[in-house]
């Protein structure tokens, strides 16, 4: 007996790029850095390499399953009133999806460069901090637009209580974020572990910080829209179902946006560390699985709607 | 009345929009085409037993809330008696 899966050309895609990710661990020459601090083989660091690395494929893998349940709901209800919106929430939604792989897989070809030469170092720094916050823009622009065309629709509007709430903790994470970023600016050189943005100080605050903290905003905005649009929207069968959608899509938001906040703000050095940052990344990564996971079940409840 | 200017198939997706909310009318055209094999504006009273009984079947398959379910329909059922209002905008007893 056979069995037939039929995947999507992006899907195979997205495996591809997974197969890719795990063989350029055995394929890509090691770091000597890291090999002398871990007193480690070639063979045994290309081993500790994987281990660190399947967990992360694991979390993008769940978030691009979600993100290819999202997609099929929003084609099939694509001509009604509400389809365009959740439209745009999975066109934001596979910018999540794709944007972290991605990145991930062309960062460990240029990380490989700059272990060798140097100088490449500034360009393998650059690609990795405009293109997460490309990402990251994209991202949270379409999810909070479609959100916020979800909430118009239902005639959902913030109160002026969740507005306060909302400028209080935005304002709390802006002043922290930029505390933190200046406090690695300040007393480092260009382009030194602690200051690895390579671009003098007024580029790192105009288009570093300012479009994250926007971005972040705007994923925020678009969360507790979302939060109100679940809890208020008409439909006691159809809020059930919307409600997971809506935790699970709020804990990506929250995550995705925690994860560059960290990834902003902790140093570099070019191979892989054991460490508390590491294990922070990885709950960062746990917290968007069981997000992905949660979106996806508020998918399938959804849809079991549209399907019957 | 205004109540006797509006279609059974539209007194029927106002009950269904307080379960299902945006997704009523498209949920309960469905039943009547799939089931009853009609286009949903040729819905009669006269079908509308046999469409509670559909609808009764794909709630459940939707949610095991077995007592939002029993609610859903006697709103329907309510339909059936000539001249009774359906309580269109009131939300369910067991909304969560």
């Amino acid at each position: 007996m056979s069995i037939h899966i039929k995947l999507s050309r992006s899907s195979q895609a997205f495996i591809g790029l997974m197969l890719l990710y795990v063989a350029l661990t055995f394929i890509l020459p090691v770091s000597n850095t890291a090999t002398a601090t871990y007193h480690l083989s070639d063979m045994q660091y290309r081993y500790l390499l994987l281990i660190v690395k399947l967990p992360l494929i694991a979390a993008w893998s769940i978030t691009f399953y979600s993100y290819r349940r999202l997609r099929a709901y929003a084609a099939q209800i694509k001509d009604t009133a509400e389809g365009e919106d959740f439209g745009q929430i999975s066109r934001g939604v596979a910018w999540l999806a794709w944007g972290f792989a991605v990145p991930a897989v062309i960062s460990s070809f240029l990380g490989v460069i700059a272990n060798s030469h140097p100088s490449f170092q500034t360009l393998s720094s650059l690609f990795s901090s405009y293109f997460y916050l490309v990402v990251t823009l994209a991202a949270f622009s379409y999810i909070a637009a479609g959100i916020h065309k979800l909430s118009e629709r239902s005639n959902i509007h913030l109160e002026s209580k969740h507005i306060r709430y909302l400028i209080l903790m935005l304002v709390a994470i802006g002043v922290l974020f930029c505390s933190l970023i200046a406090g690695r600016l300040h007393g480092h050189r260009l382009g030194d572990a602690y200051n690895s943005f390579y671009v003098p100080n007024i580029l790192v605050w105009t288009t570093i910080v300012i479009p994250y903290l926007y971005a972040w905003f705007m994923g925020l905005f678009g969360a507790l829209e979302l939060i109100l649009v679940a809890r208020r929207t008409t439909g006691v069968i159809y809020r059930q179902a919307l409600r997971y959608l809506a935790v699970g899509l709020v804990i990506i938001i929250i995550s995705m946006s925690g994860l560059q906040y960290f990834r902003a703000i902790i140093p570099r050095n070019g191979h892989v560390t054991i460490n508390g940052a590491l294990l922070m990344v990885y709950g960062i990564y746990a917290a968007t699985a069981i997000g992905s996971v949660l979106l996806a079940i508020g998918v399938k409840r959804l849809k079991r709607i549209e399907d019957i | 009345m205004q109540q006797s200017n509006i279609t059974l198939y539209t007194q029927v997706v106002r009950v269904t929009h307080v379960y299902l909310g945006p997704a009523a009318d498209r949920f309960i055209a469905r039943q009547v085409q799939n089931h009853l094999h009609k286009e949903p504006d040729e819905l009669s009273e006269s079908d509308l037993l046999r469409l509670i009984d559909w609808v009764r079947i794909a709630v459940s398959l939707i949610t095991e809330d077995r007592a939002i379910v029993e609610e859903y329909i006697e709103r329907l059922k309510r339909l059936t008696v000539v001249g009774s209002s359906p309580d269109l905008a009131k939300e369910p007893n067991h909304a969560s």
